[in-house]
């Protein structure tokens, strides 16, 4: 359960040795407070038996002074290493946090489509503050607890050889006993964290699902699934929350040791005369100063539990690896290329076949109109030409190489993909268009805009391209797909894939587009998904897929002109259907 | 940020205590235990020392040392306690405003947009939790502390009575410096989680467009973004931090500094024999230990102000400024009324002036009338922008009117927001929403139904094909937000879910986007022979021609009224919307 000691070394070798002058500071001004810290009792001792030997005021105030002083050393020194420790702390987290990003963003569709955005934050940012204490706090605490002790236990022994003795082997069983209770306590640790996802991922989907739950009267269901998740979280908080105590009470058990231990020696060797009131004093101050870096290690253990949580976490999530290899290293050119199926066979994890032994060709630079109901296997032959899934077995085309032969990003970036669902950012326009790449200029951004005939509606918004979507203005479904072309329009694709690209338009605007479609289209492949049969006007090959399987492919015209094809039937029936629906709602009237 | 009014935490704070009063009434009582033990503990150390020095007040050493060990255990048993307790209420505290956070945003207008949404709701929410939650747990601690500090002060002044007040004068600055630094520490954690909700918000909507990101290869250009706003929050988190670290600094200073006046003052007393060692040692380890109090105690009351804000935020997120629905007993529900409960069945549904604007844009609808008989079929239609949508809202009151009236036959309708719910209307948005769960989950959500209704529901809008390439049927899950579905294969199960709420008017907007000719054409015929009022947005022939009446929307208003012979004759938008679609039939 708990995650390898490798794994730590790790991050600390990879996120924090870089920084190599902070840390040795930060070494500099521990060692120099530890010093300090076990020269101060040494002072009381001075003070308590001058007192009771009534050895004059000037003794005493010597004493304080000096007493003073190493305390205010000894924490200015604390305070300036804790400072450091944060600064390296956040900057070794926010790395960690960006390559996490990073490799989730480069994770395959089929890993995403399990995961609900709010778990994807829960993973990758509140999971990782937990973390962050690890590495602001982790090493240098545990290190710094630990040569406390020592340095307690040793300035004891030299003292009084039996008192250090026994501390050493209470202090060395209460580790021993607090490390037992963390392993015993991480597990009910790690189960809040995902039931906590859970039950804020089901709110999150709530809130956004409101107008559909709403507006069907699903208040009870909603009321339900909360209250579920809310119980699941209740109880594992609870367990956690008694066993991160667990840990502070067994830290009292042993503070109380220590201190009742000091008292109970002392007090042996006092009665024998070996000792003196003030050293007794000392020994005390002493036995308590091993009290904070215990009580640090604790701290730093429970932290480490929560991190071990997190870190499990973090563990599965970088250990996922996407199914799709990035092994091919062919950029693909400038110029129109061929796709080509060669016996494509795919089936969605434990699903019967969505595409069936699937082959056609289609020449650089034609186009082809995709046909077929829901569910036929359009969107999945779209989805295995741009490479999110891998067919079980045949060959996907583009030109004469098979597509992971090329790298995903050229791959990705010769594709051209507008669908019926557009997706956007709470940001300006400008980042909505652009996925926040900042290379490109607003003059690309305005001539896209205007090859769609969109400068008008630009002009109107309140701040031009810094508009900032949700806020300064709403788009309407439409307007969304508008902007999806647009984004197309930046690309210098070889292959371009409208799925239901205008289905969301009026047909007065659609004609609008429908222009512009035909400028991407040009001098490129094209293939189109439409359910509006005079979308795939002018388009050169026909394909209708039936439950994975080529129903019937061909060129346009030939199909049309032919009374006994499947397309040319299709047309008819579109013309027919209506006619039939007017029949049926004159009847009923 | 918006400007809201002020929320008066202390009586919001004291509903939260009074929520569930005996729980909180034995929470207090334990910790009380937890925070005073300690005290007794150190007159253990006491009774040690002038037991060395010789004094009359010492304790045999088996005192000294079975008082300290019963302390102990005593505190751990009180801590178990307390933290069981503690579990136990705060989660009380937790689910109580959650309750009430979710009740409140189903009372909102869906479709008028929150303040605050989605993921960066959620950010706002599992913070602001945990502070209400911190702040009603830390008042128990607040009654032990000033215990604690009441009892140690008459100890202390027992023994001497101006090194006492010297100590608690300085334990006054402690608090007072404290507190002031308050704003400061609170602007920079402020700061600091606006800029942490606003990265959760990115992060949820980029995993929430992953393909496209992907499509558009931009994950390095979203990382750049992303890292850009993590400087951002880094730079806030570490100005919080120092000045955290200022607050130890200060706590470390004052502990010294009080130590050396302690000893400074002690040691003549010490000499002259008016103070024992025991008595020092008191003194020092009750510094100690009262600092910390003290400095609990300005963590309290800095903690309250962070509550003001979270009250605030929570008031965004649920879109109220009346905070004490936040904290609202939920047996306060049982006494609430339905309004608008005598109406029957559908005969009539009228808007009348119905107007809506968008503050930020020119946008919105102005003056419409829409007039819907119970059986009749209404098409809605208009180009992209002219307000097909938010008419469609505005008459199931998700959105709220600037002006205009609705009335179900003959009636006013007062809250359409909860009257227009099955069974008298069902709707299917334009983009389907669906939720993680199955299928089965989808369709029923609360309502019973068999799995006979769920398939007839499911064959209605022909989805026992796709059902049938499902090995679990109606209990497939369909990921995320329905992600594993088709666009296609979400409208349909969206509005299966409609149907099988056999509503009196059913409402549906631009329902043929994502589907094929002929699977709409299916779905149309098996809902002709469904007894219902329809009424849907859409610029299809196929509904034109059904419709017994078309709206045509125009900038917002309505342009025309009619059949589709009567609009071709007289509606110039109509024939454009129309003819469009003629050539595209005959080609």
């Amino acid at each position: 359960m708990a995650p390898s000691l490798s794994l730590y070394l790790n991050l600390f070798r990879r996120y924090l040795l870089h920084d190599w002058l902070r840390l040795s500071l930060l070494v500099i001004l521990t060692i120099g407070g530890l010093i300090f810290r076990v020269w101060a009792p040494q002072w009381l001792r001075v003070y308590v038996d001058a007192a009771v030997q009534a050895e004059g005021t000037e003794l005493l105030l010597r004493a304080t002074f000096f007493f003073t002083c190493c305390s205010l050393i000894r924490h200015a020194c604390t305070i300036a290493s804790r400072i450091i420790s944060e600064s390296i702390g956040l900057r070794a987290t926010d790395a960690l946090r960006s390559d996490a990003v990073a490799h989730c963003l480069s994770l395959d569709l089929s890993y995403h489509k399990e995961r609900t955005a709010g778990e994807m934050i829960s993973r990758l940012d509140h999971d990782l503050n937990s973390i962050s204490d690890f590495f602001s706090k982790f090493w240098s605490g545990i290190l710094v607890s630990v040569f406390a002790l020592l340095l307690a236990l040793l300035v004891i022994w030299l003292e009084l050889a039996c008192l250090g003795v026994v501390l050493a082997i209470s202090t060395s069983l209460s580790l021993y006993g607090l490390l037992k209770l963390k392993d015993f306590t991480v597990p009910y640790l790690v189960s809040e964290m995902p039931a906590m996802a859970d039950h804020y991922g089901t709110l999150e989907e709530q809130f956004t699902a409101a107008e559909a739950l709403q507006a069907n009267g699903a208040l009870g269901y909603t009321r339900r699934r909360f209250n579920e998740t809310l119980a699941v979280w209740r109880t594992t908080h609870r367990n956690a929350y008694l066993a991160y105590n667990a840990m502070w009470s067994g830290m009292q058990i042993a503070f109380s040791i220590n201190t009742v231990i000091a008292f109970a020696v002392c007090y042996l060797y006092w009665r024998q005369g070996a000792i003196e009131i003030g050293t007794a004093f000392m020994l005390v101050a002493y036995s308590e100063q091993l009290r904070q870096p215990l009580s640090e290690l604790r701290q730093r253990f429970s932290d480490l539990q929560r991190a071990d949580a997190a870190m499990i976490r973090l563990g599965e999530t970088l250990a996922t690896k996407s199914s799709l290899g990035d092994e091919g290293i062919l950029e693909l050119g400038s110029t129109a290329v061929a796709v080509t199926f060669d016996r494509v066979q795919f089936a969605y994890s434990d699903e019967q076949a969505v595409l069936n032994e699937l082959s056609f060709h289609l020449s650089a630079g034609k186009t082809l109109g995709l046909l077929g109901r829901t569910g036929s296997g359009k969107s999945t032959l779209v989805r295995l030409l741009m490479r999110f899934y891998e067919p079980q077995s045949g060959r996907v085309l583009l030109g004469e190489t098979p597509l992971h032969d090329y790298t995903l990003q050229s791959l990705r970036r010769s594709i051209a993909y507008v669908s019926q669902e557009v997706q956007l950012f709470r940001t300006s326009l400008r980042d909505n268009l652009t996925f926040f790449d900042k290379s490109i200029s607003d003059d690309d951004l305005l001539h896209a805009l205007e090859i769609l005939g969109l400068q008008d509606w630009l002009t109107e918004l309140p701040q031009g391209l810094d508009s900032v979507l949700g806020s300064d203005f709403g788009l309407s479904a439409g307007e969304s797909q508008l902007v999806a072309l647009t984004r197309a329009f930046l690309k210098q694709p070889v292959l371009v894939i409208l799925d239901e690209a205008s289905a969301r338009l009026d047909p007065i605007t659609e004609r609008r587009v429908s222009l512009a479609m035909q400028l991407l289209l040009q001098g490129r492949t094209g293939i189109i998904i439409a359910h509006r049969l005079h979308t795939l006007e002018g388009v050169d090959k026909i394909l209708i897929l039936e439950r994975g399987s080529i129903a019937e492919f061909g060129d346009y015209e030939t199909l049309k002109d032919d009374p006994s094809s499947l397309f040319a039937m299709l047309l008819k029936e579109a013309d027919e259907g209506l006619l039939s629906d007017i029949s049926d709602r004159e009847v009923t009237a | 940020m918006i400007k809201t009014s002020s929320p008066r935490t202390i009586r919001l704070l004291g509903r939260l205590v009074l929520y569930r009063p005996w729980l909180y009434l034995l929470n207090t009582i334990v910790w009380i235990g937890v925070h005073n033990v300690g005290i007794v503990a150190e007159l253990a150390g006491r009774g040690f020392y002038d037991l060395l020095e010789g004094k009359p007040a010492g304790w045999p050493i088996h005192t000294v040392i079975i008082v300290s060990l019963a302390i102990y255990v005593l505190r751990v048993i009180f801590m178990m306690t307390g933290s069981l307790v503690d579990a136990e209420h705060r989660f009380v505290v937790r689910s109580l405003l959650q309750r009430n956070l979710l009740k409140l945003i189903y009372r909102h207008p869906a479709a008028e947009l929150l303040p605050v949404q989605g993921s960066e709701a959620i950010t706002i929410v599992r913070s602001e939790n945990d502070t209400l939650a911190d702040t009603i747990s830390w008042t128990v601690d607040l009654f032990a502390e000033v215990i604690a500090l009441v009892i140690a002060l008459g100890l202390l002044m027992s023994i001497d009575l101006q090194m006492t007040l010297i100590l608690y004068a300085s334990l006054l600055i402690v608090v007072g410096v404290s507190t002031r630094l308050e704003n400061v520490v609170q602007e920079a954690r402020e700061r600091a989680q606006e800029a942490g909700a606003r990265i959760g918000e990115q992060i949820g909507e980029i995993f929430g467009s992953i393909q496209a990101v992907q499509i558009a290869c931009a994950q390095p250009s979203v990382l750049q973004h992303l890292n850009r706003l993590y400087v951002t929050r880094r730079n806030f988190v570490f100005r919080e931090r120092m000045y955290n670290l200022l607050f130890d600094g200060m706590f470390y200073l004052n502990f010294t500094l009080l130590t050396a006046i302690i000893l400074w003052l002690a040691s003549t007393r010490l000499l002259v024999g008016a103070m024992s060692v025991g008595d020092l040692s008191l003194f020092i380890n009750y510094l100690d230990m009262l600092t910390e109090s003290a400095l609990f105690v300005g963590v309290i009351i800095v903690n309250y102000a962070k509550s003001t804000v979270a009250f605030k935020r929570y008031g965004e997120v649920s879109g109220t400024e009346d905070y004490s629905l936040l904290v609202r007993n939920d047996a306060a529900d049982r006494d609430e009324k339905q309004a608008d409960d005598r109406s029957g069945a559908l005969a009539s549904f009228v808007g009348t002036n119905l107007s809506r604007a968008y503050p930020q844009t020119a946008k919105g609808i102005a003056q419409a009338d829409i007039e819907i008989t119970a059986g009749s079929f209404t098409v809605i239609t208009g180009i992209v922008g002219s307000g097909k949508t938010t008419v469609l809202r505005c008459l199931l009151g998700l959105l709220t009117l600037d002006e205009g009236e609705l009335s179900w036959n003959g009636q006013v309708v007062k809250d359409p927001k909860s009257f227009f719910i099955p069974p008298r209307c069902a709707y299917v948005p334009q983009q389907p929403i669906l939720i993680s769960g199955s299928i089965r989950d989808n369709l029923a959500l609360d309502l019973e139904c068999t799995d006979q209704e769920l398939l007839e529901a499911l064959a209605t809008v022909d989805f026992l094909a796709d059902l049938d390439t499902m090995p679990q049927g109606l209990d497939t899950p369909i990921g995320s937000k329905g992600m594993k579905l088709s666009g296609g294969q979400m409208q349909r199960v969206a509005t299966a879910r409609a149907l099988l709420r056999k509503a009196d008017l059913m409402v549906f907007d631009d329902l043929s986007s994502a589907l094929d000719l002929r699977t709409e054409q299916t779905i149309w015929q098996n809902l002709n022979k469904r007894e219902a009022t329809f009424l849907v947005v859409s610029h299809r022939q196929a509904a034109f021609r059904r419709a017994d009446k078309i709206i045509v929307l125009s900038d917002g208003r309505v342009e025309a009224t009619g059949t589709w012979q009567e609009l071709l004759a007289t509606s110039l938008t109509f024939r454009g919307l129309w003819d469009l679609e003629q050539t595209e039939q005959v080609s």
